[in-house]
């Protein structure tokens, strides 16, 4: 889907260039990049997009060497959801994403069609109809989906797609992006802030600082399992005389909420099944630790402040019965 | 028999589309048609029109009604049928197109720089030169279609009444419509170019709005302190007004030929330049 | 620390909050306020911080009510939503006024100051104006500034929203650090894996009501309706076949090298599973209780009272 190499981008008025050494190959998938603001994630898309010409290097997206000539074409064959708002607030969301697959190159009446079967797509039924400024961050979020879209592209960017929305919006957004790529066959470039949206959807991952890539690569690979590291969690709390016990077990690396992770003495995690027997607890949950996606993030981003994970232990919860509300007036 | 799982069709041809251009200014267009300022101005151009195309069959009337004979020679010294009446065929609709290409005109880029749109414009395949031809050609083509019946209307009217000796001159369309072209351009790159400084579509209108009066202002001080006739070449109500008046040989134009074309292309050649400078797609922050 | 008891909150016609009972214990620790856009969370920590009285009921904080009480007030720090701070003006001037505000002066309040910035890890960079500073770093700065009178109880309302994720990682550091000193804390925010990871103490509101409270493995427990799903990794086959004998079986699904089952009652099975596995009755190398997160609580809780 995308190949760089060694690839530069550099903005006419600035001293350093802003996207240098780029070397990087992705296969169609569904590809998360990672990085603080400023880090070079605009440059890139405006690279992409053939907005801006590298000034060294060199890179293919979807077959086409970027600075050639027809790279200009390639803005036909991807769709691009931005961040911001982006939508003509006067004007209903038909009629704005018919307006954008005509921008794309679709003949009107193609384009009428196509804004329909997109709308059902993303789910805004009849509501498509009315101007989007009545609309809620949900539908707006669809909304822009739908015109990246439209004009059926062969790769999407998605910029920040689930910003301000609950979580079963940010559901439904995850699960769209899931279907674009499963059904549609789209590839798929998430910008995000979102560990846990990243984590769930992406099979690639990018991760880029001040210009910069510091890790990418299949998120299998980059999320290592860690070898005899176990997360333990039990039915009940353990009691301080269990807890000291789970040294026969291994070290306890950390303990949060409940949750114990550990380095085991021995290679076989069935080692706590037989653990739990003898002491008297119950396991909910036994399995082997990768690593989280935030770890390899900061080990990524500073490489000599995180050579091995951070140790902490949480403050312990002051005991209380949990509830659930079932009447709408309290307890 | 087959089940159909509720997705996208395949992808659609890509190569049949309209140039993109022409999709930014049919969309201007639509979304201008649904507001009510599109109807309202709609309504007081035909009104206007209407009076005027009435006023030219009064004078026909006039002429050949005996009983009316008397009141004609009054009106014939009251208003004389040569150049000036060709040249103020379009001059009652000019302080009013004025203030249509500020209000609409205002908000053509700034509306869009609200909205951050471009950015997304420029990500699919338009070039900054298609935007920028949509908004001038929008901006230009509003007021020439507007002024377009009132030096056809008249002058089809004069012809079907009183052929040649009508009161307007059968060649008037040929200096007419040179005429409102050019005026149409200078009022739609002016509008443009205002419109790409400001950042909300109402400041847009204000920008238009103090742009044109700004250099009105300025160019008549410039005028009065100077005594330069020359000054007027920059005002551009003044030279929108002087073009019919040129072409059709007034005897004493509002601005002289020279001043008129250089500050006409003064005018286009910054105001194309500003929105141009303006709507660069590195200017897109994405 | 803080009760609630009946307390709703009406802006006019309109509700913000249903009455509410609830109660949280002293000492230390972290609480997560959560639920979707308009649930309530602003209302509830509105009332919390005695910005607004309850409509009705009581709410209590170190037991007295915190509506225009210097008293309660002196002890609890608010960090309001959003990120809005005069751009040209420098962060540690800022603050000082800030410190004013609250009735510090002098030399107190330079310490106080000092002591705030060194918390948050901004003593280094708080001479620069608002302007030129990060989203990440104005947060802290909102963040030490309501540490500035050391409280006891300390309110933050969607802290993490628009932050990258590094900044968050840092703020919830920060956040974990200033608990374990014994600074109660309650967070709100609406993306629930922020939370997971902070905290494994929710209260969850929902469309103006407190639907549930408690750690999430406690409230996961209580919704007995919903069969609880445990992913076995090991051999399937022998796994399957253990897993059919069992009388709390629901449901069951083959993967390639796991059976995912459905329990109805995991205090049951689990005890009998973990004596399997002990004795070497079933080849189970992980067990993996599939929803037993957050997300999946709060998708069951809203779709059982929605």
């Amino acid at each position: 889907m995308i190949a760089f190499e060694n690839l530069e981008v550099r903005y006419q008025a600035a001293p350093s260039p802003a996207l240098r050494g780029l070397t990087l190959s992705l296969e169609r998938g569904i590809v998360g990049l990672l990085g603080p603001n400023g880090a070079g994630k605009s440059t890139l898309l405006k690279a992409l997009l053939g907005l801006l010409k590298p000034s060294g290097g060199s890179g293919t997206v979807l077959g086409v060497a970027l600075g050639a000539p027809e790279a200009a074409k390639l803005r036909g064959r991807i769709g691009y959801m931005p961040e911001y708002d982006a939508l003509i607030e006067d004007t209903s969301a038909y009629e704005q994403v018919a307006f954008w697959g005509e921008l794309s190159g679709l003949a009107p009446e193609a384009a009428r069609d196509r804004a329909h079967e997109v709308l059902y797509f993303v789910g805004l039924d009849e509501s498509r109809y009315r101007a989007v400024s009545g609309y809620s961050t949900g539908m707006r979020q669809r909304v822009k989906l739908a015109q990246a879209l439209v004009h059926s592209p062969e790769l999407i960017f998605l910029d920040e797609p689930t910003n301000g929305l609950d979580p079963d919006g940010r559901r439904r957004m995850l699960d769209l992006v899931l279907r674009v790529h499963a059904e549609l066959g789209t590839g798929v470039i998430l910008a995000s802030h979102l560990l846990a949206d990243v984590e769930r959807v992406a099979d690639q991952l990018v991760i880029l600082d001040q210009g910069e890539i510091k890790a990418a690569g299949s998120m299998a690979g980059l999320r290592r399992a860690l070898a005899r590291r176990v997360e333990l969690r039990f039915l009940d709390p353990l009691d301080a005389a269990q807890e000291a016990a789970l040294t026969e077990l291994g070290t306890v690396l950390e303990a949060r909420n409940g949750l114990y992770d550990l380095e085991l003495t021995e290679a076989d995690p069935g080692g706590a099944f037989s653990w739990a027997q003898a002491h008297g607890a119950t396991l909910i949950q036994v399995t082997p630790r990768h690593d989280r996606l935030d770890e390899v993030l900061l080990r990524a981003l500073h490489p000599a402040l995180h050579p091995a994970l951070p140790l902490a232990q949480n403050p312990a919860q002051p005991d209380s019965e949990p509830s659930i509300n079932t009447a709408g007036t309290g307890r | 028999m087959p089940i159909y799982a509720p997705t996208l069709p395949p992808a659609p041809d890509l190569s049949q589309g309209h140039p993109p251009a022409l999709v930014l200014l049919r969309f201007d267009l639509a979304r201008l048609w649904r507001q009510k300022i599109g109807r309202f101005f709609g309504f007081v151009f035909t009104a206007i029109l209407l009076i005027q195309t009435a006023w030219i069959y009064a004078k026909f009337l006039m002429q050949t009604n005996q009983t009316l004979r008397p009141l004609e020679e009054y009106s014939k010294g009251l208003f004389a049928q040569g150049a000036d009446f060709q040249a103020s065929l379009l001059n009652p609709t000019m302080y009013l197109l004025w203030f249509l290409v500020a209000l609409v005109g205002g908000g053509l880029v700034a509306r869009d720089s609200l909205y951050r749109v471009r950015p997304l414009m420029y990500a699919h395949p338009v070039a900054p030169q298609d935007y920028l031809l949509a908004k001038l050609g929008f901006a230009s083509a509003l007021p020439f279609a507007i002024l377009l019946p009132f030096a056809l209307l008249p002058w089809a009217l004069s012809l079907a009444l009183a052929g040649v000796h009508g009161p307007v001159w059968v060649t008037a369309p040929l200096r007419l419509l040179p005429a409102m072209a050019i005026s149409s351009i200078l009022m739609g790159s002016l509008a443009v170019g205002a419109s790409s400084l400001a950042s909300t579509p109402r400041a847009g209108i204000g920008w238009v709005l103090g742009l044109v009066l700004g250099a009105g202002t300025l160019t008549s001080m410039l005028h009065g302190l100077t005594g330069l006739r020359l000054f007027d070449g920059l005002n551009p109500v003044m030279l929108a007004e002087a073009w019919p008046q040129l072409l059709v040989g007034v005897q004493h134009p509002l601005v002289a030929w020279v001043p008129a074309l250089l500050g006409t292309v003064f005018h286009i050649g910054l105001w194309t330049f500003v929105a141009a400078s303006r709507t660069r797609p590195s200017e897109a922050v994405i | 620390m803080i009760s609630l008891d009946r307390a709703s909150l009406r802006y006019g016609p309109i509700l913000g909050l249903s009455p509410t009972t609830f109660e949280l214990p002293d000492g230390g620790g972290i609480t997560g306020l959560l639920g979707p856009n308009g649930a309530g969370k602003s209302s509830l920590l509105q009332l919390l911080s005695g910005l607004l009285p309850p409509s009705g009921g009581e709410v209590r904080i170190f037991g007295e009510a915190p509506f225009r009480n210097p008293a309660v007030l002196a002890r609890l720090g608010l960090v309001p939503e959003g990120d809005r701070l005069p751009t040209g003006l420098r962060a540690d001037r800022w603050l000082r006024m800030m410190g004013e505000l609250s009735g510090l002066s002098g030399e107190a309040l330079q310490a106080a100051v000092a002591q705030a910035l060194q918390t948050v890890g901004m003593a280094d960079r708080a001479h620069l104006t608002f302007a030129r500073m990060s989203k990440g770093m104005r947060q802290r700065i909102r963040l030490a500034q309501a540490l500035l009178h050391g409280p006891e109880l300390l309110i933050l309302d969607e802290p993490f929203n628009g932050l990258d994720p590094e900044a968050r990682l840092t703020l919830m550091a920060l956040l974990r650090d200033l608990a374990e000193k014994g600074t109660r804390i309650l967070v709100s925010s609406h993306i629930l894996g922020e939370i997971a990871q902070l905290t494994d103490r929710i209260l969850l509101l929902f469309r103006g009501r407190l639907l549930a409270e408690g750690t999430v493995t406690e409230i996961r427990q209580l919704l007995d309706r919903h069969p609880v799903e445990l992913r076995l990794t090991g051999e399937a086959q022998a796994l399957a076949r253990w897993a059919v004998e069992q009388p709390e079986l629901a449901a069951l699904r083959m993967e390639e090298d796991a059976v995912v089952i459905s329990v109805r009652s995991p205090r049951d099975i689990l005890p009998r599973l973990q004596k399997a596995a002990a004795e070497g009755g079933i080849p189970l190398r992980a067990l993996d209780p599939l929803d037993l997160n957050l997300d999946a609580v709060f998708q069951y809780l809203t779709k059982d009272h929605a």
